[in-house]
């Protein structure tokens, strides 16, 4: 949704060429695709192509087998769920808000998963792994609980939603900050979370996570006509017959869901959820029933590449994923924002 | 309306008296630490000659089982490499900033101890991984994910030097050397208590930059260390503040008044900059601290009190002992 975008909702979709399907779905696609592959293949410890094959089918070395699949693979596939799960929510937040600057670390959910999630860490050290989607989750539904009812006047406008999300993930942010400052976590392991990552992270977060994402990604396809309709203005809407107040809430309330699962296992992760749906909408244009899987997949290659080149570039130290997200994304962003205008 | 405005009101006083709670289980969090060491000790005293398989206690409270004497160690951090070399093993690995001893830095460079590259622990094939009990408990999981016995040993304390040696060395066939590095240390250690003098020096260590700085409890390492030696610590009792266990934030009146005898300042930072040191015996604030009047204001070893607490205490604690009291040919500088 740009800021003009709004009537130009429903115009006859365009006749869908062969070309211009290649370009919207297969090169996306092609580069997920590509990007898997890769981030399997590669890693701090050089396997030839061959043996990354055993490895994946546990028919060769042992310690090919455990670097392969226990140690890459699900990595992989969790900054697929990451990456999917915040460029949908971003997608959901800019349209129910109508603003191209919404996207869930703005409006408090990722900053209220965050919350919830080092508090958790903070009262347990030990906190078990599989509470802490739970944990996220219920922290950025807080996040989005405070957003909405701050904003709630007899209904919610797009203008105060944004802006009192702004206001929350700013006081839950400095709240996440305190837990973390005045922490036993060694100074590294707490800036590490501050800037999202998923070192260490395998199959026992993957098989705690993917529910939370699986489920999200689902309701939003299921809500993208209510987008659509949304998207003409409150009193169009309504006289279309759309509950507009349920709408929103549900989206909201997806949106959350899916940055709870983001969060939890990979912290704060930057500009993902608000650069991707920009790009999906230049390819696919507003309509939220080709944007929302776009950004899905979009969202999963961006993540995908980001955690290779965090992992690969200066091993074998890490460098955090959400500092990558964030130089790979600001200046995309910058670069959509001058091409536009 | 009103029902609306309850509810906020709910909500931002559940997020602050959540963040407040945080607040209480510090020192909760803390105080169940040394249990769990004590555990340790008790658990694994009195190993002469190891059998396999082998079943301790680690400085975690773990019950591990060592099929076959191990041929592969791979150790995480500094205070554990320097555990293995000082029982007279030797480990694949080592975290990037371990220097010592020597032979070890020959050792495969797995990156950060608090992020350690799992591919390449595995890569070395262990048939043991010594994991550090102070800086990587949180990576339990990851490192039991490998399928390969895990033992955590680390040092928050001398008396866990002593815990550690004696496990290590018993994981790895080596009791001699270790209980022979333990009477050593003992030995040092006594023979400074000798040494030190009656009146006892109020110490204030700080560790962090000049502009931000932690002073070291008495939990910590190096306050330890000073408290052994009979040193008054001037940030006793205090509550923990800051990143690190056993550190707190003292404020610059309450160092004033406590007016220390003897500073000693570990900065951690690039080499070349601005040390903790310089900065305080520049600022006229602290003219008159008696420590800063009769230049007792000492930069210390990072790697010996901060980074790699373990073998080498005993270097440690002869140093400290010449900055708290006159003893032998170099006194305080």
């Amino acid at each position: 949704m740009t800021l003009a975008a709004a009537p130009r909702q429903q115009q006859a979709r365009p006749s869908f060429g062969t070309a211009r399907l290649l370009l919207v779905w297969g090169l996306p696609l092609a580069l997920l695709a590509l990007a898997i592959v890769l981030g399997i293949a590669l890693g701090p410890v050089n396997l030839a192509p061959a043996r990354v094959i055993d490895g994946l089918l546990n028919r060769g070395e042992p310690l090919d087998h455990t670097i392969v699949w226990d140690l890459r693979l699900p990595r992989v596939l969790l900054a697929v769920l990451v990456g999917a799960s915040l460029g949908v929510s971003g997608a959901l937040l800019q349209g129910v808000t109508r603003n191209p600057l919404a996207d869930p670390h703005v409006l408090g959910l990722t900053a209220g998963g965050g919350f919830a999630a080092s508090l958790a860490l903070r009262l347990y050290s030990d906190f078990p792994h599989e509470l802490m989607a739970p944990v996220a989750f219920a922290g950025s539904l807080l996040g989005a609980a405070l957003v909405y009812l701050l904003s709630w006047r007899g209904g919610v406008s797009p203008v105060r939603l944004a802006l009192s999300g702004v206001a929350v993930a700013s006081l839950l942010t400095a709240c996440t900050t305190m837990v973390l400052v005045t922490s036993n976590f060694t100074t590294q392991a707490a800036l590490a979370w501050l800037a999202g990552g998923l070192f260490g992270r395998g199959w026992v977060d993957l098989r705690v996570m993917w529910p939370y994402a699986v489920a999200g990604l689902g309701a939003a396809m299921l809500l993208t006509r209510g987008m659509n309709i949304l998207a003409l203005g409150d009193e169009a809407a309504q006289s279309l017959g759309l509950g507009v107040e349920r709408t929103r809430l549900f989206a909201v309330a997806v949106a959350a869901l899916l940055a709870g699962a983001a969060v939890s296992v990979a912290g704060m992760v930057a500009f993902v959820g608000l650069l991707i749906p920009h790009v999906a909408r230049g390819l696919n244009g507003d309509d939220h029933r080709g944007l929302v899987p776009l950004s899905a997949i979009l969202g999963a290659t961006l993540v995908v590449y980001a955690d290779l080149f965090a992992r690969m570039v200066q091993r074998p130290v890490e460098i955090p994923l959400g500092i990558v997200t964030a130089v790979i994304g600001a200046p995309f962003l910058l670069y959509l924002v001058r091409s536009k205008a | 309306m009103k029902m609306r405005t309850w509810l906020i009101a709910a909500l931002v006083t559940a997020v602050f008296v959540a963040a407040a709670c945080g607040g209480d289980s510090e020192k909760s969090s803390t105080a169940t630490a040394p249990a769990k060491a004590t555990a340790a000790a008790t658990g694994t005293a009195a190993a002469k000659a190891t059998t396999y398989p082998l079943t301790v206690t680690d400085m975690l409270g773990r019950s591990v089982t060592i099929a076959k004497q191990p041929a592969a160690v791979a150790a995480l951090s500094p205070t554990t490499v320097e555990y293995v070399y000082a029982v007279g093993g030797t480990s694949k690995t080592r975290s990037a900033s371990v220097k010592v001893p020597a032979e070890a830095t020959s050792a495969k460079d797995i990156g950060p101890s608090y992020q350690p590259n799992f591919e390449l622990i595995a890569a070395e094939k262990p048939d043991l991984i010594i994991a550090d009990s102070v800086l990587q408990p949180q990576l339990k999981q990851n490192l039991e994910g490998l399928n390969v016995p895990v033992v955590y040993a680390g040092a928050q304390t001398f008396a866990d030097v002593l815990k550690g040696l004696e496990l290590v060395g018993n994981v790895l066939n080596q009791p001699a050397n270790a209980t022979k590095q333990i009477s050593s240390l003992q030995a040092k250690l006594a023979d400074l208590k000798t040494k030190a003098a009656a009146t006892k020096p109020k110490v204030l260590a700080v560790n962090g930059a000049p502009e931000d700085f932690y002073a070291a409890k008495p939990e910590s390492y190096v306050g330890d260390l000073i408290q052994l030696l009979g040193g008054d610590n001037v940030a006793k009792g205090q509550p923990d503040v800051g990143r690190f266990p056993g550190y707190t934030k003292l404020s610059l009146e309450t160092i004033l008044t406590s007016s220390p005898d003897v500073v000693l300042a570990i900065t951690a930072g690039p080499p070349g900059g601005k040390t903790i040191t310089a900065a305080l015996s520049e600022n006229p604030a602290w003219a008159n601290v008696p420590a800063v009047k009769n230049k007792r204001v000492t930069e210390i070893s990072l790697e010996l009190y901060l980074q790699a607490p373990g073998p080498r205490a005993g270097e440690a604690l002869d140093q400290l002992a010449k900055l708290l009291y006159p003893i032998g040919a170099s006194p305080s500088q």
